[in-house]
């Protein structure tokens, strides 16, 4: 919003490549340090917990991770939505009333995850793909984090409403604060404490109360515009309802990568044994960490072709996009290269085990096999939402990673084995990435016409 | 400077309040704006009139599929729905600071809450009288047909209403005045609309062309 009132001219106007790095790094900066963190806190767990059953553990937990997300997104994105339409309007108190329902309702379903979780927890671990040597590992990790469950709620609402009500840089400097507290925490607990695997739990829960107190000391501040009110703590039924109307579609998608998630370590586990579960687990994140890079010129990219486009600009818009597409093309080309040639090297950061190294090399050179067109895959999706045609974007976006991907790993590993289930992603990349080429040629058609035939 | 007078128009769909608008807005020498709003809001903010068209008056979960990458974002998409309907909010205040006028829909009544020289309208009737009106204007004979037109329209304007406001499309309490057209019919509800203006703001209110 800060930046709202000066941005439009900028956009319209300065140097498309200057302007592409000044948006992008940032964004970029604040997924790697998610991602960064993420990679660190495996490699002190696969260093720190004498098993590398534990890190298979560790990957048996992602879909909660997901599901965490789902929910925190339910809330979090409709009410940013929404509280920014009030401050657009100056409406205080209905920004308030947002604010208050943002708490409880985190508040109820947080508790409500927390309760399921933890009474159904064993069979929930084996929905997840764990088996009895990984039990114990999966369940002491996801103990701690489902007790901390509806802080990890607040904490991600409010960052969230932090940021679309006027603080993006506080809200960043906060994330940051739990970043690095948790890379204190987490060895500490890890390998003086030896609590193991659920010391990097703690140390998660822990760092993000910190956070949240921070986030909270804002929030309560009579000063500030917008604080949270005795009296507008209470559900009210409308803003309920309109929240949830606008977080339903990013709730339905993290839901949907947390199904795919255990449909895959569920055919890890039939196929390669729980040490496929923890070698994709590692692999996964090394990826994650390339393609956070790409998402995070996404999002540098998007209020850029955003602005052009509705402003008609649609030569400045073709820029951008040839430009983005160039930058995450190389970036891709530069890891599947890395990748590639030096696979154990990459594995070996995580754990000494030679075994699940093994798996985790072959994966990984099958997986990143498709990178370097996969750059221009997730550009191209991200493109069609920055100018507004969001089933375009819906569509390619679900089908890298559910409509393709679900059918290659219902059928590939029949005749292939453990292989067949690495191969399915790069199989559903290609696929996927031709389908997005096929829309956005035709979209660069139009953008050509309609350039040529402005008035 | 004499201030302006800014009439907010709220209405059923069929039930004669464009007409209304309209007439009023002859009678009175005031400017009117239904779609010209869009014109208005493209104009000022330098954006493609086919986008905003594209969100007018329709609710803001229409676009179903949002990007989880814009989540984390954050919300700065320059056309998403929130910024389109800021845009045109703005292109309202500006219209009513300039001149005395008709605002129809849109949310006026809630983006200019603030203003004292907007008295907001809702003018209403019965389904039956719609459907005739409807059918009538659009030459079509089917009133199943209509009544299912009618009812999709109104269910997007409340929608949009509701959404953006957090009021009840419709109901009595969200705007000054609350009319039933088939009490009176066209003509007479106009007259007794500009008597109510002329009631509450006095000189303000010009005398009729």
């Amino acid at each position: 919003m800060t930046t709202q009132a000066k941005a439009p001219n900028e956009l319209g106007t300065a140097n498309i490549g200057k302007l592409l790095i000044s948006y992008a790094l940032p964004a970029i900066a604040a997924q790697m340090t998610a991602s960064i963190y993420n990679i660190v806190d495996s490699i002190f767990i696969g260093h720190g917990v004498n098993n590398p059953l534990a890190l298979s553990g560790l990957g048996l937990t992602l879909p909660l991770m997901n599901l965490a997300a789902a929910f925190g997104a339910l809330v979090g994105a409709g009410g940013a939505a929404l509280l920014s339409i009030k401050l657009g309007q100056k409406d205080k108190e209905s920004a308030n009333r947002v604010l208050g329902n943002v708490l409880v309702l985190n508040i109820i379903i947080g508790l409500t995850v927390m309760t399921f979780g933890l009474v159904f927890i064993d069979p929930i671990s084996y929905l997840f793909g764990a088996s009895e040597q990984t039990l114990p590992f999966a369940k002491s990790f996801m103990k701690v984090i489902l007790f901390g469950n509806t802080i990890t709620h607040l904490y991600m609402g409010f960052s969230c409403l932090m940021r679309s009500c006027g603080y993006p840089k506080k809200s960043m400097y906060i994330t940051l604060l739990s970043v690095v507290m948790n890379l204190i925490l987490a060895p500490i607990f890890i390998f003086v404490f030896q609590w193991g695997i659920a010391g990097a739990a703690w140390a998660t829960i822990i760092s993000q109360t910190i956070s949240l107190i921070v986030l909270l000391f804002h929030f309560t501040d009579k000063t500030k515009y917008l604080y949270l009110q005795r009296r507008y703590i209470r559900l009210k039924s409308d803003i309920v309802k309109n929240i949830i109307s606008v977080g339903m579609s990013p709730f339905m998608q993290n839901i949907c990568s947390c199904l795919v998630v255990i449909v895959i370590n569920n055919l890890l586990k039939s196929y390669g044994g729980d040490y496929a579960i923890g070698a994709y687990s590692n692999v996964n994140k090394i990826l994650m960490m390339f393609a956070m890079l790409v998402i995070g010129l996404n999002q540098g990219m998007q209020p850029i072709a955003g602005y052009n486009f509705g402003a008609k600009q649609y030569d400045r818009v073709i820029q951008v996009l040839k430009k983005a597409i160039f930058y995450a093309t190389c970036t891709m080309c530069f890891a599947c290269l890395v990748c590639e040639l030096f696979p154990e090297a990459v594995c070996r950061i995580f754990t000494d085990n030679e075994e699940m190294n093994n798996i985790a090399t072959t994966a990984m050179r099958i997986i990143i096999m498709t990178f370097p067109i996969v750059g221009f895959q997730m550009v191209t999706s991200n493109f069609f939402q920055s100018i507004g045609k969001a089933i375009v974007a819906a569509i390619l976006s679900t089908t890298r990673q559910l409509l393709f991907l679900l059918p290659a790993l219902l059928i590939l590993p029949n005749f292939f084995g453990l292989n067949g289930v690495w191969f399915s992603m790069p199989v559903s990349d290609a696929i996927s990435t031709i389908l997005a080429a096929f829309f956005l040629r035709r979209e660069i058609k139009k953008l050509k016409y309609y350039n040529n035939n402005k008035q | 400077m004499t201030p302006k007078i800014t009439i907010s128009i709220g209405r059923q769909f069929g039930s004669g309040g464009s007409f209304l608008g309209h007439s009023l807005a002859q009678k009175l020498g005031f400017k009117f704006y239904d779609s010209e709003i869009i014109t208005k809001a493209a104009q000022e903010s330098g954006m493609d009139e086919k986008i905003i068209k594209e969100k007018d008056e329709k609710p803001a979960t229409s676009t179903f599929f949002h990007n989880i990458q814009n989540l984390i974002a954050g919300n700065d998409c320059v056309i998403s729905n929130e910024n389109i309907f800021k845009i045109q909010s703005q292109a309202i205040r500006k219209a009513a600071s300039e001149s005395n006028c008709v605002i129809m829909g849109r949310c006026s009544d809630y983006v200019l809450r603030d203003y004292p020289y907007c008295l907001s309208i809702f003018f209403w009737s019965p389904i039956e009288d719609r459907i005739k009106r409807v059918c009538e204007r659009a030459g079509i004979a089917d009133k199943e047909k209509v009544r299912q037109w009618i009812e999709k329209e109104d269910s997007a304007r409340a929608k949009y209403y509701n959404y953006y406001t957090g009021k009840t499309w419709g109901m009595s309490q969200s705007y000054d005045i609350s009319v039933n057209v088939s009490l009176m019919g066209l003509e007479s509800t106009t007259e007794f609309t500009i008597r109510f203006l002329r009631t509450k703001f006095g000189d303000l209110i010009p005398p009729i062309k």
